[in-house]
């Protein structure tokens, strides 16, 4: 079956776009242990969603608002799809402010309870009153949590699902949590009905209210020194002798006195040294023992006294840089508002928030440490804090500064052949320096193509000798890697990499020779081919028997005609030289054939006349003798020669030999040089 | 040109174009280094500047600070074994990220308590896309992760240990181990929280467990908190000086094979004898033609079967002339 190009072509390409998803499916994996993110599917289970929301009611109901917070802190982790994230996030936001409610109601119920129990009525009745706004916040938000829940069942689908359904029983579990919640609510609107009544219980016991007054002999006054308070108790006008009176300082207790005959009282304090511009003060009767029955407690108006001092000031200078394994200078200046070096004082140096040191400053308020910086040090970018704590009437002050660790570079120059011979002795040599100097026992890893070969610097120079043996390839690029560890911390390490040419000689010469050769083979292989195409096709139909080429005829060189093998003669003189080999003919006889053969071949490669297989060698050379010119007598000659010899039954004689023989070299010479 | 010549010109060109191309496109095995697509580790190697294993002869003799990450798929010699140790016991810090195959094997072989369940663990409310992307918050402070940190894993699975000082992460109580690998929870499955990171001392060295080796493939690295939790785990010996990432225990595909092949047929022929054997092939093929004209010729016999049918008629007509000759 004869198959055409074009459909062949057809039949290939329709095969391989067949074959190609087989190939596709042979390179794909296996079944992996893992899903691609990308194309997995979004899945919400509503029951452990819901369970989830149940189990931070729950924590609500049971007062263990740190264990909710704990809890809720996983609520980023559940995965929504964007339809339902804004639901769940409204929901989450809501719950989170239920559960800070109920933490607020319980300080706010507890901390009323421990004011009435001062007598302290007004202060209880303003922690009462805040806690009843937020107790009806929180209702109302229990209330919309509620209902947020059926929205929540909708969305999930589980109101579609049977009512014994896991995920109808957990939205059940949800709103039950939700109910233990708004029962914890009650709780606390019970207790504060319970407290509202001792409120107005103990106002309505007969307790009379106080008025305590305060006053300060200073309006300024610098830290540390003593400072008169004093005052006066009354009840109804009355004074009230004997009672302890409190001085609380931005809330906290620093003073009492005890109230005289007058109701009068008078102490001192000592104005702390918190180095803050202003104070508050308030004075406390808080009814003890017995006169918790009869008085209710008070507190003065407040009184303000502004507090002086002396501010510290710092400066320090460091370098912008350190290195790991060196030293880093720290030095610096501590003194007063008006420049007075501040002798003494404690300054505390921090690095990245830890401490490095603690030093005194110097008679010139002056300080200074040297840190070593870890050798393991991360570069980049690291925070100095330095803090001078205060001392009497000066305040403390700190001061923050940011530097860099980082590495001294590496300067590598290299010296190598940048073409190597293979097989050769290739070195390697370099020189390591750094801003510093040169390395000392760095340690250099080169490495060429596979070979790798570690060596130390000495006074920053090092060298590496390599053997490479003989490759198989002609030439190319290694590559030459370099990596340099220094000894020291301080330095950076350096790799560098860079292509040696590297050609082998030897290679090269058989690669070359062995495509010499091909290329000698495939060109005698195509001319051969050529040749037998030319005299296989009819080109042009000459005489009888006859073909005459069009291909342009030239006279090949003598030592392009190969030596006769009759693989490619026409019939008579194969089989003449069939008859030879196999002994059948004279010696005469094959002489005189082989020196015809020749002959007839230039005749046919010169003149492009080709014998056909039932042209007789007469016939041939008559087609022919138009184009031989010069060569035409002497191959009527041998032609002659040849036929009696084929034909004739007496065999040629040695003159027929010799001159068959010259009739051949004349017709070689008639070709090449245009004349016999 | 005939058919005759076109098919094995066009099979020859069909395979040099399939081996270019086997040689030429990126590795698509699981966890590969070179594997750009979603389930290799290309980002992750990069970023942490792996050199990539092909045999356990490849790591270094000086292992401190150094990291070797292991996933193995694949069982190990007990050649194999002992280079990890002497890394482990020279101040390397193995990471086995593993969850069904034989990390097991090297955790016994270190005589550690803990090994991998091998059982998949799902967490169906607090997770990443579905219940088989479970997500970890609860770390052990020597982590150093914030509290707001939290990773996902691709299909993992959990740690079995008695050591607890030594567990790094635990996964939600809400997730429960899959006897049977679905997502539902069954009356067998226990519920969490289970260990899925776990660190021991060994020597100067470390090993470090991870149950899930998908939490680093490329799609799976920028999720969560995953590229944070891996760094804190590989730096937890220390800063390392070098990583290095074994590939020579890792899931073979189709594609692998083939590249593998090539490598080798690449070495041989890259070698004194195998570039011989080329050129000694490509001479034989370029002077065939020749040496079979050779043959017939001397052998006096003309072609017995003729090819088509001109050539008959040519062979006819040669019969015919023949008989003219005495």
């Amino acid at each position: 079956m004869k198959l055409s190009i074009a459909k062949f072509t057809a039949i290939f390409i329709f095969l391989m776009v067949l074959v190609s998803p087989l190939s596709y499916v042979c390179a794909e994996l296996q079944f992996p242990p893992h899903d691609d993110p990308g194309s997995a599917p979004v899945n919400v289970d509503p029951v452990f969603l819901m369970n989830y929301y149940s189990s931070l009611f729950q924590f609500i109901s049971k007062s263990d608002y740190s264990g909710f917070k704990e809890l809720f802190a996983s609520n980023d982790l559940t995965f929504l799809p964007a339809s339902l994230q804004g639901l769940f996030n409204s929901f989450s936001a809501e719950l989170n402010r239920a559960n800070s409610n109920m933490q607020q109601i319980d300080q706010l119920l507890t901390n009323s309870s421990s004011l009435l129990d001062q007598n302290r009525r007004s202060e209880a009745n303003q922690t009462l009153y805040e806690a009843s706004i937020t107790i009806g916040g929180t209702e109302i938000i229990l209330n919309q949590l509620g209902n947020t829940t059926l929205s929540i069942g909708d969305q999930l689908g589980v109101t579609t699902t049977p009512a014994n359904s896991p995920s109808r029983q957990a939205l059940a579990g949800l709103q039950n949590s939700i109910k233990t919640v708004q029962n914890q609510l009650n709780n606390y609107l019970m207790l504060f009905q319970t407290l509202m009544t001792r409120y107005y219980a103990t106002s309505d016991n007969g307790t009379t209210a106080t008025s305590i007054m305060l006053q300060l002999n200073v309006s300024v006054a610098s830290v540390g020194t003593n400072v008169a308070f004093y005052g006066r108790l009354t009840s109804n006008g009355s004074s009230l002798p004997g009672r302890n009176a409190t001085l609380l300082l931005d809330g906290n207790i620093i003073a009492s006195a005890v109230t005289d005959s007058n109701g009068s009282y008078s102490s001192y304090f000592s104005v702390p040294f918190d180095y803050v511009r202003q104070v508050m003060l308030f004075a406390l009767f808080i009814p003890e023992g017995i006169d918790a029955l009869d008085y209710i407690s008070s507190i003065s108006e407040p009184v303000y006294l502004n507090v002086l001092y002396k501010t510290t000031n710092i400066e320090v200078n460091i370098p912008n840089t350190g290195y790991p394994g060196l030293t880093f200078p720290i030095q610096g200046n501590v003194t007063s508002d008006n420049g007075t070096p501040l002798e003494g004082r404690t300054i505390s140096i921090y690095i990245d928030n830890t401490t490095i040191v603690d030093l005194y400053s110097g008679s010139h308020g002056d300080f200074s440490s040297n840190y070593a910086i870890p050798a393991n040090s991360i570069t980049g970018s690291h925070q100095l804090n330095i803090y001078v704590a205060p001392q009497g009437t000066f305040a403390g002050t700190s001061l923050s500064e940011t530097f860099s660790i980082d590495r001294y570079p590496l300067n590598l120059t290299l010296s190598y052949p940048p073409t190597v011979y293979l097989p050769t002795s290739f070195t390697v040599e370099g020189n390591v320096s750094s801003a510093l100097g040169r390395l000392d026992n760095a340690t250099v890893t080169i490495s060429v193509g596979n070979t790798t070969k570690i060596v130390k610097t000495v006074d920053g120079s090092f060298s590496a000798t390599f053997d490479l043996p003989l490759s198989p390839w002609p030439a190319g690029n290694q590559l030459l890697s370099i990596t340099v560890e220094p000894a020291e911390p301080w330095h950076a390490s350096l790799e560098v990499s860079n292509n040696v040419f590297v050609w082998s000689p030897i290679a090269v010469t058989a690669i070359s020779g062995a495509s010499l050769l091909i290329v000698a083979f495939s060109i005698l292989w195509i001319r051969r081919n050529r040749l037998s195409r030319k005299s296989s096709s009819p080109v042009e139909q000459g005489a009888e028997g006859t073909v005459i080429s069009q291909a342009p005829l030239e006279p090949p060189m003598p030592s392009e005609i190969p030596a006769f093998d009759g693989g490619d003669l026409a019939l008579p003189v194969a089989k003449s030289i069939q008859n030879i080999q196999i002994g059948l003919l004279s010696s005469e006889r094959q002489k005189v054939i082989q020196s015809y053969a020749r002959a007839w071949r230039l005749v046919e490669r010169t003149t492009g006349v080709l014998m056909e297989p039932n042209t007789t060698i007469n016939e041939f050379l008559q087609i022919a003798s138009a184009r031989l010119n010069g060569a035409k007598d002497p191959f009527s000659c041998l032609t002659a020669l040849a036929e009696r010899s084929l034909y004739s039954q007496f065999d040629p004689v040695l003159e027929d030999v010799s001159l068959a023989e010259t009739y051949s070299r004349t017709i070689e010479e008639a070709f090449k040089y245009g004349s016999a | 040109m005939e058919a005759r010549k076109l098919l094995p010109a066009l099979t020859a060109i069909t395979i040099v174009a399939l081996l270019v191309l086997i040689w030429f496109f990126p590795p698509t095995g699981d966890f590969r280094a070179g594997n750009p697509f979603w389930n290799g580790y290309s980002q992750f190697s990069s970023s942490f500047n792996a050199s990539a294993l092909s045999s356990m002869n490849g790591l270094p003799a000086n292992s401190s600070g150094a990291i070797l990450v292991e996933v193995p798929y694949a069982p190990f010699t007990s050649g194999d074994l002992s280079k990890i140790r002497q890394f482990v016991a020279g101040g390397g810090t193995l990471v086995l990220m593993d969850d069904y195959g034989y990390g097991n094997q090297i955790l016994e072989y270190f005589r550690l308590d803990v090994s991998f369940s091998g059982v998949p663990l799902i967490d169906p409310l607090f997770h990443y896309k579905n219940d088989f992307f479970p997500r970890i918050s609860d770390f052990a402070s020597l982590l150093n992760l914030t509290s707001t940190a939290y990773f996902a894993m691709d299909r993992g699975t959990t740690l079995l240990t008695n050591d607890s000082s030594g567990v790094l992460a635990w996964s939600s109580s809400f997730s429960f181990l899959s006897q049977d690998g679905s997502s539902v929870k069954s009356a067998d499955d226990t519920l969490g929280p289970f260990p899925v990171a776990y660190y021991t001392r060994i020597d100067k060295g470390m090993i470090i467990a991870v149950a899930d080796p998908s939490i680093v493939i490329n799609s799976m690295i920028g999720v969560d908190s995953n590229y944070a939790f891996i760094n804190n785990v590989i730096n937890l010996n220390g800063n390392h000086v070098a990583m290095y990432f074994d590939q020579s225990h890792l899931p073979v595909g189709t594609l692998d094979n083939a590249k593998q092949t090539l490598d080798i047929a690449y070495s041989v022929a890259s070698s004194p004898f195998g570039a011989a054997a080329i050129l000694v092939a490509l001479l034989a093929v370029s002077t065939l033609p020749l040496w079979r004209k050779k043959n017939s010729v001397s052998a006096g016999a003309p072609n017995p079967k003729p090819r088509n049918r001109e050539d008959e008629d040519h062979d006819k007509s040669k019969g015919e002339m023949n008989a003219n000759i005495p």
